[in-house]
C-alpha cells in the first residue's frame, strides 16, 4: 500500500514545480484530490480483477459479493441483511446510486464453517460498503472526522470512556462541555472553533507537556522545536510544533463519530443525503440539516449523552444476583456428593 | 463449632491473609499517590491513568484470596484424610457449610481492608470537579468477585478424585478436540467455544469483567 502510494507520489511530481509558488495548503488539498481521483480509478480496477477471477457473485442491492459457490448461501444472506442496514442508515436513494466496489469473500475452494455468523459477515459487508458510501459522497465530513468512517453503533461503554476523555484532558471547553455549555462542546469537537485552533483549544501551560506527546516521523527542525517547547515552554517552538493535525485533541475521534450518530438518528432516512447534499456548507450546517434540529440541540444531546453513561464500578443488581445465583448452584453442587475425598 | 473451624481455616491461612490484606491496603494507597494539586491542569488526567494502571490490581487480588482460602479451606482434611472432619459428630454437609463460612468470612475481612483502605485514599487526595471516588463500589464488586471465585475454586477442590480425574480428562479432551478441529480447518473450535462462554455476560466470572476504576467520572 505503501509502495503504491510512492509510485503515486512520483507521479504527481511533474506539477510539483508549478505549485511550488502556491499556499502549502492549496497544494496539498489539490494532491489529495488528485490522489484520491486516482485512487478511485485503483479500485475499479481492483473490482475489475476480483470480478474477473471469480467463481460466483452474490448480489443484494448495490452490493456484489465475489465468493465461492460453497459460501454462496452464507453471503447472500449475508449480503441481504447488509443492504438492509445500509438502506436503514444512508436511505433508499443514496444506498441505491452509490458505487460499491466488488466485495471479496472467502476464496474458490472454501465452504461454508459449521458455526457460521451470519450477523458478523453482514457487518462486515455493510462497514466494507458504508466505507465506500462516505468515500465517495461524505468526503466532507470525513475530512472532519479524519477519515474514520463512522461504521457501527457507538456503544454505552464507549459513551462512558468518552465522558472520562472529557474531563480527563486538560482542555480549555473540556469540563464547561461537560456541564453542558453547547458552545463549549462546539469547540471541544473542531465544530465552531477560531483559526488559532491551539489556543482555543488548550492554555499555554499545558503546551510543553502536550509537545512530548507529539510522536511520529519529525524533521529536525521540528524534533529541535519540540525539545525548545518541552525544556523552555518557548510558545512559537510550541506552536510550531503543536499543529491542528498533531495536537491531542479535547475530545478524539470517537467523539465526533458519536456526534454524527446521534445527527443520523435524529435525522431519519434521508439524514444522510442532507449531510452531504450541500457541498458549501460547514459542518455545523451539515450536522444540523442531517439532525433536522439546531447544532444547539443536537450538542446539548451529546454531552446529555456522556453524562447519563454509567461509569461507577459498583455491581448492578443483575451482577449481584447473576454472581449470587452462580454461587448458590456451585455451592449446592459441592455439598450434593455424599463421600469424602 | 464454627469459630473452632475458623480457627483452624486461620491457622492454615494466615500468611497468606495477611499478605492478601498488606497488598489490599496497599494498592489503593499507592494508586492515589502520584496524584498532583487540583489546580494543576493535568491532575485529572495524571489521576485517572494511575487509577486505570492500578485497576488490573483488585480483580487479581480478588482471586487469588478466593485461591487461597479454597486451599486452606480443603487442605487440612486433605492432609489428614479427612479424619477430623469424620470424629465431628456432623453431617457432610453441616461441616461443608461451616468450612465454607470460615473462607468465606476471611474473605470478608480481607474486603473489610479494602473497604478502609480506599475510603482512606479517597479522603487524602484532592479530587478535581466533576470526578468522584467509588471506594464502597469497588469493595462490593471486590467481594462479589471474591465470592464468585472462592465458591468455584472450594467446589473443584471438594471434588472426590474420580471425579477430579473426570474433569481432568474432560479439559483434554476440549484441548484435543481443539487441535483436531484447527487440523481439520472445521472453522470451528471448541475449547475458544468455552473461553467465550466463561468470559460471556451470563458466566459466573461476568462479575470479574468492570472497569475497576476507584477514582473516575
Amino acid at each position: 500500500m505503501c509502495r503504491r502510494r510512492l509510485a503515486l507520489l512520483a507521479l504527481l511530481a511533474p506539477w510539483g514545480g508549478s505549485l511550488a509558488a502556491q499556499e502549502p495548503a492549496t497544494v496539498l488539498q489539490r494532491m489529495e484530490e488528485r490522489l484520491d481521483s486516482m485512487q478511485r480509478v485503483l479500485d475499479a480496477r481492483a473490482s475489475a480483477a476480483v470480478l474477473a477471477s471469480s467463481t460466483d457473485t452474490v448480489v443484494a442491492g448495490g452490493l456484489r459479493i465475489v465468493t465461492s459457490s460453497g459460501l454462496r448461501r452464507m453471503a447472500q444472506a449475508g449480503a441481504n441483511e447488509a443492504w438492509q442496514n445500509l438502506v436503514g442508515q444512508f436511505g433508499p436513494s443514496v444506498a441505491g446510486r452509490a458505487t460499491i466496489p466488488a466485495i471479496q469473500f472467502g476464496t474458490a475452494r472454501a465452504a461454508e464453517p459449521g458455526d457460521a455468523d451470519i450477523r458478523q459477515l453482514a457487518r462486515g459487508f455493510e462497514q466494507a460498503a458504508a466505507q465506500a458510501i462516505w468515500r465517495t459522497q461524505g468526503a466532507e465530513v470525513l475530512n472532519w472526522l479524519r477519515g474514520n468512517v463512522p461504521t457501527g453503533g457507538i456503544s454505552p461503554a464507549e459513551v462512558g470512556d468518552l465522558a472520562a476523555e472529557l474531563l480527563r484532558t486538560p482542555a480549555r471547553p473540556n469540563r464547561a462541555c461537560y456541564a453542558g455549555e453547547t458552545m463549549a462542546c462546539a469547540a471541544a469537537l473542531g465544530i465552531l472553533v477560531g483559526a488559532d485552533t491551539l489556543d482555543a483549544w488548550f492554555e499555554p501551560g499545558t503546551w510543553p507537556r502536550l509537545a512530548g506527546m507529539v510522536y511520529g516521523e519529525l524533521s529536525g527542525l521540528e524534533r529541535v522545536a519540540r525539545e525548545r517547547c518541552m525544556d523552555l515552554g518557548d510558545p512559537s517552538a510550541c506552536r510550531s510544533i503543536l499543529t491542528p493535525a498533531r495536537v491531542l485533541p479535547p475530545v478524539g475521534v470517537i467523539g465526533r463519530q458519536y456526534l454524527v450518530q446521534l445527527a443520523l438518528q435524529s435525522g431519519g432516512a434521508s439524514a444522510f443525503e442532507r449531510l452531504t447534499a450541500d457541498p458549501g456548507a460547514t459542518i455545523e450546517q451539515r450536522l444540523a440539516g442531517a439532525a433536522g434540529v439546531p447544532i444547539d440541540t443536537l450538542l446539548n444531546r451529546w454531552s446529555a449523552g456522556l453524562r447519563a453513561a454509567p461509569r461507577s464500578p459498583a455491581a448492578s443488581y443483575q451482577e449481584l444476583l447473576l454472581g449470587l445465583a452462580w454461587s448458590g448452584l456451585l455451592l449446592a453442587m459441592a455439598l450434593r456428593g455424599s463421600r469424602w475425598r | 463449632m464454627f469459630t473452632a473451624i475458623l480457627r483452624s481455616q486461620w491457622r492454615e491461612s494466615r500468611l497468606a491473609m495477611v499478605v492478601l490484606a498488606g497488598i489490599a491496603v496497599a494498592v489503593p494507597l499507592l494508586s492515589l499517590r502520584g496524584a498532583g494539586a487540583v489546580t494543576d491542569p493535568w491532575s485529572s488526567w495524571d489521576l485517572l491513568r494511575a487509577t486505570a494502571q492500578w485497576g488490573a490490581a483488585y480483580p487479581i487480588l480478588a482471586l487469588t484470596a478466593a485461591l487461597a482460602l479454597a486451599v486452606g479451606a480443603w487442605w487440612p482434611d486433605h492432609r489428614t484424610k479427612h479424619v477430623y472432619a469424620l470424629t465431628l459428630p456432623v453431617s457432610r454437609v453441616r461441616y461443608l457449610l461451616l468450612r465454607y463460612a470460615a473462607g468465606l468470612t476471611l474473605l470478608l475481612a480481607i474486603a473489610g481492608v479494602l473497604a478502609v483502605s480506599t475510603f482512606v485514599a479517597a479522603i487524602r487526595v484532592p479530587l478535581p470537579t466533576l470526578l468522584h471516588a467509588y471506594p464502597g463500589g469497588i469493595t462490593v464488586r471486590f467481594f462479589l468477585s471474591g465470592l464468585s471465585a472462592y465458591t468455584i475454586l472450594f467446589a473443584l477442590s471438594g471434588l472426590t478424585p474420580r471425579m477430579a480425574r473426570l474433569v481432568a480428562a474432560a479439559f483434554l479432551l476440549l484441548v484435543l478436540a481443539s487441535i483436531v478441529a484447527d487440523l481439520a480447518s472445521l472453522g470451528w473450535n471448541p475449547l475458544a467455544g468455552v473461553v467465550d462462554a466463561l468470559l460471556s455476560p451470563y458466566s459466573p466470572l461476568a462479575i470479574f469483567r468492570a472497569r475497576w476504576m476507584l477514582i473516575d467520572v
